[in-house]
């Protein structure tokens, strides 16, 4: 089918549009920039909106479980005594094979100590080490044990909650990038 | 060729039968080196010319620069793997495919001159003993299609038939073009007959549609794209090799490639001008002795630039169905092969007397 | 290379021999995802079809019956997770209507910058996938290139690449950065150029057209009876947009644009080309909304004041029902919601688009090669993830 025409037509279109395509990729093979980055060296920046891995300023938290309250598939986790005002902590997890980083638990905080920060790179080969540890201490702070025992500090501080696994997983990076945020702040 | 047997007797005192098994031995043993090498750095060019060409960096970390060792290190990571076999495949068939496949691709190399001399055997019909022996490939895709016990495999196997068979025809009717100005089928003969009358491409006009036909159709024979219908990756999951894992998958990957070296030194030993210069300038087929050897330089180079724009083309076209393949071949490229051949007969004519 | 003559079921010759069923999927590149397609062949011709779907079910309208209306927010994202924001907007747009209230107008503009946004990421990776599906490798990076710049944008205000959340019932979970509105017109300027580009590669690509033309057309009387919508629906000539003819969101009705419908430029209208030249050219309607927007964006607060409590305490609409739809790039998404009182919807449903264009596919595969069922699937344009939902 196709007269004598179409036939040259198809001839010269097929050779005119490939040799079109072809001077854009050899334009893009000779003079276009690389555009991707060799990603465990080097990455695009992020945002500081960025909707990452969460921090707790646990100083300043009151246990109110709003935040629990408002995750949509109830990875927060809290767990605490409460002695009149002081408060002994538990547990305070969030897990993260649950966690669908919505950040709604973020708005309700009536102090605004929990945050999300730029850290993302959670995979790891071990599904239980998903449930991530927020807590910087558990049990007492040590001056509340001195209010609530009435006596002076009788020992160390309670030992700061065990860092993670190895040096690189995401709990101890956010930890340092918890610990550089308050140096910086004060 | 002789130089190597005058070596063995001569230098060595070997006998002539002896003397005459190393020295094929040693010319294929170096022909192969020379492909091993060439696959691999075929398959990194390939992966980085289709990474800058969509503003990647492609491989870069094995090996430091640019990722250099990144081919090696795949041929060890698959001489490794598990070679599966699929259950329900005719296993005889699914052993053997690879290798048909590899060696009928490898044997045309034998008639392929490199430089002066540098050619292991110069046929008299050099030309259709490519054509011929590259063939046999179809043969081993059949085989690996069919005994796979897969239906996207059969496809692609049944593909390839259809579209090599096909394409047969328009690459040798192009060819036929360049040998009717050479009056010789030898690969040999095309060399000398440039170096005295320059290109064949330059020698008539219609040589550059043969030219075009024979690239094309070559594109076809090698199953690149547009015409990678047997693999067709988003079709049939790479069709005839879907099942081959480990070594016998690397076979059906490294035979592209060389089948890529072999069409596109085809190309340039019949239209190219082989391994002489532009304009003869420098005569590099009658240098002394070791000098001579610049040819396979030369002709590298130029193989280079033929497979470049393979990839090239590739990165940049569709794919086509697959009766469109079949009109291509038949309404297309055909025809203008026959217009090509007929032209160069009656322009060599009128021109020659 | 010209056209194909449709091979027809009835056209076999002597040489029929045995039906041949193929699995397309759920493993299948050419799926976008975990469809499967139950083809039987007579050699390369499909004479019959079946579509299986529901391997990515995950009970989306379920959980919406048992998390609060801004709870499910966040699900939406995973409807069609390459339109994120469209969908938030849907069900933002439900539970205001079921609420009563309105977004404030900076909201309103916003949300129609971002989603007119996310409409181009989502029709570049139409554009970029159906090249690899047709064998084009290339254009699907270029595409990349471009719709990584529209999640580097909507990042910045929204906190996500993909699962924005960020248009929610009573405006926007904040406002963007000041710089964002210059760079928002930045990247039109740059995406009109890039657009030529794609043209000249794929658009206009003989090849491409060969695949395209003339295969999969879908007449109009099918459209309506399968209730397909989105740019599958004005492939088919049909000049409907929800955008233009039912204003779901105030803006619209003041910006300037067009529809654009198939033509039959390289063949039968309806065909998998007129589908995809209408993703291309609303690619380009989107930029001119997008630069009117940025141009007329008012100030002021971008969520209601008495939403901002839904945060703490979930919102309670009163009993009743809404029922809101939205110009989705894959077409019409609908949200279904009924309410009693509670924190949660009693039933929530979602109309998607790409279940109802998904419904045309058997009837368009049998008679064509397999090679254009690859072809005609992508033009369909399909997410599994709002399939199965």
């Amino acid at each position: 089918m196709g007269s004598v025409r179409e036939y040259f037509s198809n001839i010269a279109n097929g050779l005119g549009s490939t040799a079109k395509g072809m001077a854009i990729t050899l334009r893009h093979f000779t003079s276009e920039p690389i555009i991707t980055v060799q990603y465990p060296k080097e990455s695009l920046p992020i945002p500081p909106t960025y909707r990452g891995m969460h921090i707790l300023e646990q100083e300043k938290c009151i246990d109110c479980h709003l935040c629990a309250k408002a995750c949509p598939v109830d990875c927060i986790e809290i767990e605490s005594v409460k002695h009149g005002r002081v408060l002994e902590w538990k547990k305070f997890s969030i897990d993260y094979k649950k966690c669908i980083f919505c950040e709604f638990c973020i708005p309700p905080c009536p102090v605004d100590c929990i945050h999300m920060t730029t850290e993302f790179a959670l995979a790891t080969d071990n599904a239980d080490g998903m449930v991530e540890d927020m807590l910087t201490w558990t049990g007492l702070r040590p001056e509340d044990q001195a209010k609530l025992e009435g006596k002076a500090s009788p020992k160390k501080p309670a030992a700061p909650a065990p860092a993670g696994g190895g040096e690189g997983d995401a709990r101890s990076r956010v930890a340092a990038m918890l610990a550089k945020r308050k140096k910086e702040e004060g | 060729m002789e130089t190597l047997i005058d070596f063995f007797t001569g230098t060595l005192g070997l006998g002539p039968t002896l003397a005459l098994s190393l020295a094929y031995a040693t010319a294929i043993g170096s022909l192969l080196g020379f492909i091993t090498v060439y696959a691999m750095f075929a398959i990194w060019m390939e992966r980085k010319v289709a990474a800058h060409i969509q503003q990647r960096f492609g491989p870069m970390e094995v090996g430091g620069w640019h990722g250099w060792a990144q081919s090696p290190a795949d041929a060890l990571k698959l001489m490794f793997k598990e070679d599966i076999i699929p259950s329900g495949a005719n296993k005889v068939l699914f052993w053997i495919a690879p290798a048909i496949v590899f060696c009928g691709v490898l044997a045309g190399f034998i008639a392929i001159p490199f430089a002066a001399g540098v050619q292991i055997v110069d046929i008299d019909l050099g030309v259709f003993f490519i054509i011929a022996i590259a063939s046999i490939e179809v043969i081993g895709v059949i085989m690996a299609g069919w005994s796979s016990n897969s239906k996207y495999s059969l496809f692609g196997a049944v593909r390839e038939a259809a579209q090599v068979v096909s394409y047969e025809l328009p690459s040798a009717t192009a060819l036929l073009a360049p040998i009717l100005v050479v009056g010789s089928f030898k690969l040999g003969d095309f060399n000398t007959y440039q170096a005295e009358h320059g290109w064949i491409i330059f020698s008539n006009p219609f040589m550059w549609i043969a030219l075009l036909v024979y690239f094309i159709a070559s594109l076809a024979g090698c199953k690149r794209a547009p015409f990678d219908l047997p693999e067709a990756e988003s079709e049939l999951v790479s069709g005839f090799h879907t099942e081959y894992s480990g070594m016998r998958f690397s076979f059906f990957g490294l035979e592209e490639f060389v089948s890529m070296l072999l069409v596109s030194a085809i190309t340039c030993t019949l239209f190219l001008g082989g391994y002489t210069l532009p304009f003869n300038f420098l005569d590099v087929a009658n240098l002394a002795a070791p000098f001579h050897l610049l040819g396979v330089a030369v002709l590298i180079v130029k193989i280079f630039a033929v497979i470049f724009v393979q990839m090239w083309l590739r990165w940049t076209l569709p794919r086509m169905r697959v009766d469109q393949v079949m009109t291509m071949g038949y309404k297309y490229l055909l025809p203008w092969a026959l217009f090509a051949v007929a032209g160069t007969a009656v322009w060599h004519v009128w021109m020659e007397g | 290379m010209e056209a194909l003559e449709m091979y027809t079921v009835d056209d076999r010759s002597d040489v029929y021999t045995e039906e041949l069923k193929l699995n397309l999927g759920p493993q299948h590149p050419s799926t976008h995802g975990v469809l499967r397609v139950e083809l039987s062949m007579d050699g390369e011709i499909i004479t019959a079809s079946r579509c299986d779907i529901g391997y990515l079910h995950r009970c989306a309208e379920k959980i919406g019956e048992n998390v609060t209306y801004l709870q499910y927010t966040p699900y939406t994202d995973r409807m069609d997770y390459l339109a994120s924001m469209n969908n938030n907007l849907a069900w933002s747009l439900t539970v205001e209507k079921l609420l009563g209230v309105e977004a404030p107008e900076r909201a309103q503009w916003l949300r129609m910058i971002c989603a007119e946004l996310n409409r181009i990421a989502s029709h570049l990776i139409a554009f970029g996938t159906y090249g690899i599906d047709i064998g084009a490798n290339t254009p699907f990076f270029y595409a990349f290139r471009e719709r990584e710049s529209i999640m580097a944008l909507l990042e910045r205000p929204s906190g996500a690449r993909m699962l924005y959340n960020y248009i929610q019932p009573g405006g926007l979970r904040r406002d963007v950065d000041e710089n964002w509105v210059t760079d928002v017109l930045a990247f039109c300027d740059d995406f009109e150029k890039r657009w030529a580009e794609y043209n000249t590669l794929l658009s206009n690509n003989r090849i491409f057209i060969g695949r395209t033309a003339n295969i999969g057309v879908i007449p109009q009387d099918v459209v309506y009876a399968c209730g397909a919508t989105g740019p599958v629906m004005r492939g088919s000539g049909i000049k409907w947009d929800l955008r233009r003819d039912v204003p779901y969101l105030k803006p619209y009705e003041e910006v300037d644009f067009d529809v654009p419908v198939g033509e039959g430029t390289h063949g039968t209208l309806g065909d998998c080309w007129d589908r995809y030249w209408v993703r291309m050219r609303e690619m380009m309607e989107s930029i001119r909304i997008i630069r009117q927007g940025c141009a007329a964006l008012p100030g002021g607060e971008v969520m209601e004041k008495v939403m901002k409590k839904m945060y703490k305490t979930p919102l309670t609409p009163e009993a009743g029902e809404a029922y809101m739809r939205c110009e989705n790039p894959r077409g019409e998404l609908g949200f279904y919601v009924v309410a009693e009182g509670g924190t949660s919807p009693i039933r929530c449903r979602a109309r998607a688009p790409s279940f109802c264009n998904l419904s045309l596919l058997d009837s368009l595969l049998p008679g064509t090669m397999i090679a254009d069922a690859v072809a005609i699937i992508g033009s369909l344009d399909i997410v599994l993830g709002e399939v199965d939902r």
